[in-house]
């Protein structure tokens, strides 16, 4: 009765439907070139494009990050806004010995909330939602209540200085000469992170070129980012095919917190001033990039490669809406419709599929 | 109970599924005050029966009667409004939710805008009384807090509440005790006192014979008979059962020289799940788990693997102490388990054939942290070969295949483990015929060239055919063997499985 | 001893359930200690009256909850009640003719406002509600995009400043104390139209068949289906509530100061956060089917309590921020952890357990045999 030739059902449409998921942000990208061709015809030239993409370069450092973290099947971290802010803080605190100190305190800071929230996410399985958010939380009330309500600015500090903040007093109490430091010169090079245009091109731009081919070799090519595919299909499945669903998880959210931090010391330095604020509304616009590129919410399938088509088309977007004299809210506005627009859209089709919904 | 008005009645109902017909114009008729017990091994068709009159298919064909009247049974709710009532082996409870919401959700009674909390009140005792469980429980006790046993009892009394003229209750006790069986029996005989037709899904021959009027036995979505209990006997139930082999297939090669002891395990105990299991695996053997539904099989083979915990005992692997920590460690050294799940925890569907089985050697192809797919080109090609897995692309969408394809594929994941010790549960679960018997084939040659394999299976025959021995299992304790030597047959497997001593060649 | 064993879970189960009631009395007594003052008349009514606002969001958002899903957007929801409020009465109040057609126009322009907000966070909570129980889309995902949307709206529709209601009529009968007598001075337009609504809200959850089926929505998906439970409506109605009790708080907020800003609760505490915190500290289960709103206003005011002790205790604005993180990753920690103990022994045969006690004597007793260490992979496979 039964005939193992009838298997091949649905799969020539089911490409056809894997180019879209694929590729529809680049078609997006295509129209919305035009659409921007059309409004201005300066739209085109290096000037407009570099810009387009430094406005999003921070965006695009968050994003690859978070997507470790939906590839995973999380659905998101909403840590990320204070983990950049907690992340930039701890950089200003530790640049005082040097640019590279505060860099790496920063990473190691956000690789350390990382685990937390991988460990009780892939751990005890809880929503990563609340937990992620319970997190944001957390740090806030952390850097307000460590800082008095303060700001940290890179180049000032007084003795009053050294009584608040998370680090800072103990420095105190270890380098009595700590005054002495010479900070006027450290902090140029802290905030000049944010300004420097190595060949023309903001060195920020760079380094989220370099996160996003990082990001791209570490969820598919190596060991732990085809681990991490199965784990985002299903976890059930990862765990019962001897993969170590919990660390794998863990370290989903660890990059996505290490790369948070990245940005929140290019934030803080673009900012000149480390303060609980900086960082908010990334998570948000992190999703949107994540799910406009082709990302699966319910995990393991995506690619880095749509996560910057992502990045790249809210750029366009709002370039063009710029160009069109249309003001920041109404733009914030106008890119959430068009998110949950996608969103239906795309969890329609996919139910359509018989498949799961987005 | 004498002659008494037919309450349902079934002509040549069928319901095809993509590949198989797993109802085949099966006609059979329940009395009104009796207790109907549906027999037949896995894959029967009995389930299917019972799904098809709970109003979970829209497309069966053949007819139904329930009461003299001609009924369309295309929803659960059509089915409940003619008054069939299902006890699902997996109860569906809301376990935040007190008894008496549960019991009547959907239907709370009210007093103008608001919840006649006294009535509900009223009514949830009324209800509990019918199954003897008034004085036990308070109805506003949340589920949470209830034991198995009874709340399998409230969702009886739930089901009892819509008057159902039909009662079918589907393996309803495999989770329970004796004392807790003989509790429930009780109130099935008050239910049918009340001229409720049951309709008892079991696989427990004892209580088939202490519970039911008659017997309609299935077998391959076919009726065989009908019969009163009173005429037949343990044998021709489980002969009706069994019938001649469709799958032929007899394992000439018993592995009898293969002597070397490779897996040795003494008194492994999960508490709660399994309980002091000592046995041992000679390599190119196939040692076969036999144990009703709740005896702790699949939950032996999950303490083997290290999917569970173990709690105490002692594992010897090729001549290896081994401390269980967890299953990749049980797979590095040689231990796979084939889950009897396969859309929850076998195949995560949404991903390609590709994916799926190399899974499980992620590390082994990977160097310096990255992942080398090209090594696993050559792995993919043998085990599609093996299996003649169609069609032959890696890169499809496993969702796409059929469940025979499906299953090779979970087989191939982990056969690319190249394990020493093979755990397999319930390989064969909704797989067509021909696929089931290639892969019956593919694991007696991999016994054949020296791989030891656990067979944890409810199907008899298959077990019967492959297995060089046969372990019974009993809630939670590994209770005898019995061997080729001394012979077995699905006759003794069932009986053994059953509880009945004395026909085990070893007896623990 | 099994017997023995369940009423005590019971009893904990309850203890549990009512744990919020236990947490309110172990603050008040602590700050009292604490903070001289704490429970003077001065003191207790604006804590009373900050809890206001969060207590008529929380409904909606326990709601929400219950129902198994999440809505994040009430943030913003409490601006656009804010917000248009204030600015649909002052067009209106232009309409119709202004300052000298007296009362007349003001209650008019009022009421018309008021319908306009309650009915544009109403509408805007259906969206919502529509996208997660037609459009099958995560809650998350909806919400969050529809956080961002409307505080794009909002700055749109102020242009970015704060907004004035050109007629104070209002205010004065709004936050007028009914008796002026201490403790009961608390008693205003504003705090009895809060307790109202909680209660009818309460009533609906509790008391009505309607509130019955939800719960059962939120607890097991499967079962309210073959109850015959419409769920796709209850969905969409938690989502409608949530924006409505949001808009409400706005605008009773707005009206009460005469003002409404963009920006509300985007540089002190975040409004989703306390909210998010009182539901869960309050009892609500995570993953739907339990739930009370009267337990999270409980948990509101708990959790403005501590904020003012720390206040009264010396502790600046800040240490309420960092407190408040604290304890809803502490209760979000201790349920999950519960929860996870739960699934270890899922599946577990209670006719094993006698024999189970029995073995862990034995093997205890030969401890040298013992192979299988429990170990944090393996625990985890449970």
């Amino acid at each position: 009765m039964s005939n193992t030739k009838q298997d091949i059902r649905k799969t020539s449409h089911n490409s056809f439907t894997l180019i879209v998921n694929k590729f529809g942000v680049f078609f997006m990208i295509l129209v919305l070139s035009v659409v921007g061709v059309l409004v201005s015809p300066s739209f085109l030239s290096s000037t407009n494009l570099l810009n387009i993409l430094n406005a999003v370069s921070y965006l695009g450092i968050v994003a690859a990050g978070i997507a470790f973290v939906i590839f995973c099947g999380q659905y998101g971290d909403l840590s990320a806004p204070m983990t950049m802010a907690t992340t930039g803080v701890i950089c200003v605190e530790f640049m005082r010995y040097g640019l590279w100190y505060g860099i790496i305190a920063a990473v190691i800071a956000g690789a350390v909330i990382g685990m937390i929230n991988g460990f009780v996410i892939g751990k005890l399985r809880v929503n990563a939602i609340i937990w992620t958010l319970a997190m944001n939380f957390i740090l806030e009330g952390l850097v307000r209540w460590s800082y008095k309500g303060t700001q940290i600015y890179p180049d000032m500090a007084t003795e009053k200085t050294y009584t608040t903040g998370f680090f800072l007093p103990i420095m105190a109490k270890l380098d009595p000469n700590i005054m002495d430091i010479d900070l006027v010169s450290r902090a140029a090079a802290f905030n000049g992170l944010a300004t420097t245009y190595p060949l023309g091109v903001p060195l920020v731009l760079y380094v989220m070129f370099g996160v996003m081919i990082t990001g791209y070799i570490i969820m598919s090519k190596t060991t732990f980012g085809n681990q991490l595919k199965v784990v985002g299909s299903s976890y059930e499945v990862g765990k019962m095919s001897g993969i170590n669903a919990t660390r794998t998880v863990m370290m989903a959210f660890m990059m996505s917190s290490i790369f948070a931090s990245i940005a929140g010391v290019f934030m803080t330095s673009l900012n000149q001033v480390g303060a609980f604020y900086i960082g908010q509304g990334y998570d948000f616009q992190a999703v949107t990039a994540i799910i406009l590129g082709g990302m699966s919410l319910s995990g393991g399938r995506g690619s880095m490669i749509g996560v910057f088509g992502g990045v790249f088309t809210l750029g366009l977007i709002s370039n063009i809406l710029t160009l069109l004299g249309i003001g920041t809210f109404t733009q914030k506005m106008i890119t959430g419709a068009i998110f949950i627009t996608v969103v239906a859209v795309n969890a329609k089709s996919l139910r359509k599929l018989g498949r799961d919904y987005a | 109970m004498g002659e008494s008005a037919i309450a349902l009645q079934m002509n040549e109902v069928s319901k095809q599924f993509p590949g198989t017909l797993a109802v085949n114009k099966v006609s059979f008729e329940v009395k009104a005050g009796e207790v109907h017990a549906l027999m037949g091994e896995n894959g029967a068709g009995k389930s299917t029966l019972m799904k098809i009159l709970a109003g979970s298919f829209a497309d069966y064909s053949g007819e139904i009667i329930i009461g003299g009247k001609p009924v369309q049974l295309h929803t659960p709710h059509m089915a409940k409004e003619e008054g069939v009532g299902m006890v699902y082996q997996e109860l569906s409870i809301a376990y935040n939710r007190s008894v008496e919401e549960n019991m009547f959700a959907g239907k709370i009674p009210t007093k103008g805008l608001f919840v006649d909390q006294a009535a509900l009140r009223k009514q949830s005792l009324e209800s509990l009384a019918k199954v003897k469980l008034e004085d036990k429980i308070d109805p506003g006790t949340e589920m949470k807090n209830i034991s198995q046993h009874e709340s399998q009892l409230i969702e009886m009394a739930k089901v009892m509440n819509d008057n159902p003229k039909i009662l079918v209750m589907d393996e309803p006790t495999s989770a329970l005790s004796s004392e807790e069986v003989q509790m429930l029996f009780e109130i099935i005989r008050e239910i049918k006192k009340e001229g409720v037709a049951i309709v008892y899904i079991s696989h427990h021959l004892p209580e088939i014979f202490e519970i039911a009027d008659r017997v309609t036995v299935l077998r391959d979505g076919k009726k065989i008979d009908t019969c009163d209990i009173k005429d037949v006997d343990n044998e021709t139930l489980v002969e009706m059962m069994i019938g001649e082999k469709i799958d032929d297939f007899v394992r000439d090669c018993p592995g009898a020289d293969c002597n070397d002891v490779i897996l040795k395990v003494e008194n492994l105990t999960h508490y709660g799940f399994v309980h002091d299991v000592s046995f041992e695996l000679y390599s190119g053997e196939i040692l076969g788990v036999v144990g009703l539904a709740g005896s702790g099989r699949t939950e032996l083979g999950r303490c083997l693997s290290g999917a569970d915990r173990v709690d105490y005992g002692r594992l010897v692997l090729d001549d290896e102490e081994i401390t269980v920590k967890g299953m990749s460690q049980m797979l590095d050294k040689g231990v796979a388990y084939l889950s009897e799940n396969r859309k929850t925890e076998g195949l995560a569907l949404r991903l390609s054939n590709r994916n799926n089985i190399l899974s499980t050697i992620i590390g082994r192809l990977s160097q310096f942290f990255f992942f080398r797919p090209k090594k696993g080109d050559p792995i993919l090609k043998e085990l599609y070969e093996k299996l003649t897995i169609y069609p032959h692309d890696p890169e499809i969408t496993t969702s796409n295949l059929s469940g025979g394809n499906q299953q090779k594929i979970l087989l191939a994941k982990w056969l690319s483990t190249k394990p020493k010790v093979l755990i397999l549960d319930e390989p064969t679960r909704g797989v067509d015929v021909g696929a089931k018997k290639l892969i019956h084939e593919t694991i007696v040659k991999l016994a054949e060239e020296g791989l030891s394999v656990i067979l944890l299976s409810s199907d008899l025959p298959e077990l019967v055919a492959l297995s060089d021995r046969v372990a019974v299992m009993r809630q939670g304790h590994l209770i005898g063997d019995l061997t080729k030597e001394d012979g077995f047959d699905e006759n003794k497997v069932l009986l053994a499985a059953n509880g009945e001593r004395g026909v085990f060649s070893v007896e623990y | 001893m099994l017997k023995n064993e369940l009423d005590k879970d019971k009893l904990l189960g309850t203890l549990n359930h009512n744990r919020i009631y236990v947490f309110l009395v172990i603050v008040i007594i602590l700050m009292s200690i604490g903070a001289p003052g704490f429970m003077r008349s001065s003191n207790v009514i604006p804590l009373m009256k900050t809890s206001l606002l969060p207590i008529l969001v929380g409904i909606g958002f326990t709601f929400v909850m219950i129902g198994g899903n999440f809505d994040l957007s009430v943030g913003a929801m409490i601006n656009v009640g804010a917000l248009m409020v204030m600015g649909e009465f002052n067009r209106f109040y232009a309409i119709f003719g202004g300052e000298p057609a007296g009362a007349a126009a003001v209650f008019g322009a009022w009421t018309v406002a008021f319908l306009i907000a309650l009915a544009a966070g109403s509408f805007f909570g259906l969206i919502n509600g529509l996208l997660v129980a037609k459009g099958k889309v995560h809650s998350f995902i909806v919400t969050i995009g529809m956080l961002t949307t409307l505080s794009g709206f909002v700055y749109t529709y102020s242009k970015g400043n704060t907004i004035s209601a050109n007629s104070y009529a209002l205010v004065d009968i709004i936050e007028k104390p009914l008796l002026k007598l201490p403790y009961i001075e608390f008693f205003t337009m504003r705090s009895l139209i809060t307790i109202a609504v909680l209660v009818i809200f309460e009533i609906l959850l509790v008391k009505t068949s309607w509130g019955r089926g939800l719960f059962m929505v939120g607890s097991n998906k499967e079962a309210a289906w073959q109850a015959g439970i419409d769920m796709e409506r209850k969905i969409i109605w938690t989502f409608v509530i949530s924006g409505f009790t949001a808009a409400l708080g706005g605008i009773l907020f707005a009206t009460s100061m005469n003002a409404a800003v963009p920006n509300y609760g985007e540089r002190g505490i975040n409004p989703l956060m306390l909210v998010l915190a009182s539901t869960i500290i309050g009892g609500t289960v995570m993953t739907g089917g339990r739930g009370s709103v009267v337990k999270t206003a409980v948990a509101v005011i708990t959790i403005q309590a501590i904020f003012n002790g720390l206040i009264g205790m010396g502790l600046g604005f800040d240490s309420q921020v960092l407190s408040a993180g604290v304890l809803l990753g502490a209760v979000v920690l201790y349920e999950a952890y519960v929860l996870y103990k739960e699934s270890l022994r899922k599946g577990e045969r209670p006719a094993l357990l006698p024999e189970a006690e029995k073995l862990k004597v034995n093997h205890r007793g030969s401890k040298s045999k013992v192979s299988g260490e429990q170990s944090p992979e393996a625990a985890q496979g449970a």
